[in-house]
């Protein structure tokens, strides 16, 4: 059962924790270099190899994963003897985004705040990874013109919730960092084709 | 005047594919047998250019060129990007050095890249998974660029969508659905 948090004043972000979720326990084993498997009752399991930067799916359902409580995970550490595979793993830091992006669930993570000024250092995954409607945009822009979170938000007119998501998920994935300086708002010119563009948006979006 | 995305990258990574995976048309090849190496590769490879389109409503319409990967018909690449909008570059990673391949595709469409876009499609990952995309992202970090690079298949229709989104996205991230 995830514990929620009261909030008293309504107007406050919700947060999370990583340590209430997957995220944590990853990051952990990561740290120590410990090689791990993570079993969820009636779930399946995960493996995580931070020896050599993979993890691999034993579920059907790794979204459960991330969104239950961290203490329903079994963790037991592997020895060297029992890993044991000709696979190929997927790397760690997607799973590091996933956890974020599904625990998120438009909360923001603990540790990340609004006036954050974000720079996305690398365009995640998208094409095997969850975003949300506007993650594309919120990526082109972090990357191209670091701001704070909430100037994002509404030099793109998107719900926060949509951008807390990206943010948690991207920092979890170690791809965003709070740079210390002010934020400034973004000056991005429309793009001198602008219709065009909104013409070809609508076509592709309908593929 | 004609609006236009092109797509490159070494032979055989899928750029033909790719347009046939989103075009409106039938892909228009230019096709020859293949004499030299890529023989080993494929029978048949792009001599001059591939040729979609994309079906705007209010009648325009948006042209997709893919352009012939062996650097022999490089003379076409800088004719077929001119009035182009962005570039896709699809790389193979089951080629013998696919960072190479990036570097020297990037470095080729440099000019074009500086005043548009430019967004990476990763075909094959599941024939050779390295080098994964965070070597990928190192590389582009050394060239000093931040640029989308997805893991793709050409085949995918959806993967391709998101390759032409992401693109749209870069040019104008103010722009909406």
């Amino acid at each position: 059962m995830i514990v929620e948090k009261k909030i008293h004043n309504p107007s406050e972000d919700q947060t999370f924790s990583a340590d209430d979720y997957l995220i944590n326990i990853v990051k952990r084993a990561v740290s120590n270099k410990q090689n791990i498997h993570i079993s969820l009752l009636g779930n399946g399991s995960i493996t995580v190899l931070p020896s050599i930067g993979e993890y691999f799916n034993n579920t059907d359902d790794l979204e459960t994963f991330c969104t239950t409580d961290a203490t329903k995970l079994k963790v037991s550490v592997l020895g060297d003897r029992d890993i044991v595979t000709n696979d190929t793993g997927r790397n760690i830091d997607e799973l590091m985004w996933m956890s974020g992006f599904h625990a998120s669930s438009g909360r923001l993570l603990e540790g990340c705040l609004r006036h954050d000024v974000v720079e996305l250092m690398h365009w995640p995954n998208l094409t095997r990874l969850p975003g949300t409607e506007n993650s594309m945009r919120i990526a082109s822009l972090l990357s191209s013109c670091p701001t704070s979170i909430t100037l994002a938000r509404h030099f793109l007119k998107i719900d926060k919730e949509e951008i807390y998501q990206f943010y948690s998920a991207a920092h979890c994935a170690g791809l965003a960092r709070a740079v210390n300086r002010t934020a400034q708002e973004p000056v991005l010119k429309p793009h001198r084709n602008q219709a065009l563009l909104g013409l070809l948006l609508q076509k592709i979006s309908r593929i | 005047m004609e609006h236009k995305i092109i797509f490159t990258g070494p032979v055989g990574a899928g750029k033909t594919t790719a347009i046939s995976s989103i075009s409106d048309i039938p892909v228009v090849n230019t096709e020859a047998s293949a004499t030299d190496d890529v023989k080993l590769r494929k029978s048949n490879t792009t001599v001059a250019m591939d040729y979609g389109v994309l079906n705007l409503d209010d009648g325009v319409k948006f042209h997709l060129y893919g352009t012939p990967g062996q650097e022999r018909f490089s003379f076409m690449w800088d004719i077929l990007t001119i009035g182009g909008l962005g570039l896709v570059l699809m790389i193979d990673n089951a080629r013998e050095d696919p960072l190479a391949d990036l570097e020297f595709f990037l470095t080729a469409f440099k000019p074009f890249i500086e005043k548009n876009a430019v967004v990476i499609g990763v075909a094959r990952m599941d024939v050779n998974s390295r080098p994964g995309l965070y070597t990928f992202h190192k590389k582009l970090h050394d060239m000093n660029m931040n640029v989308p690079i997805f893991e793709v298949d050409a085949r995918n229709r959806k993967d391709i969508k998101f390759l032409l989104l992401s693109l749209l996205a870069t040019l104008d991230p103010g722009l909406k659905r």
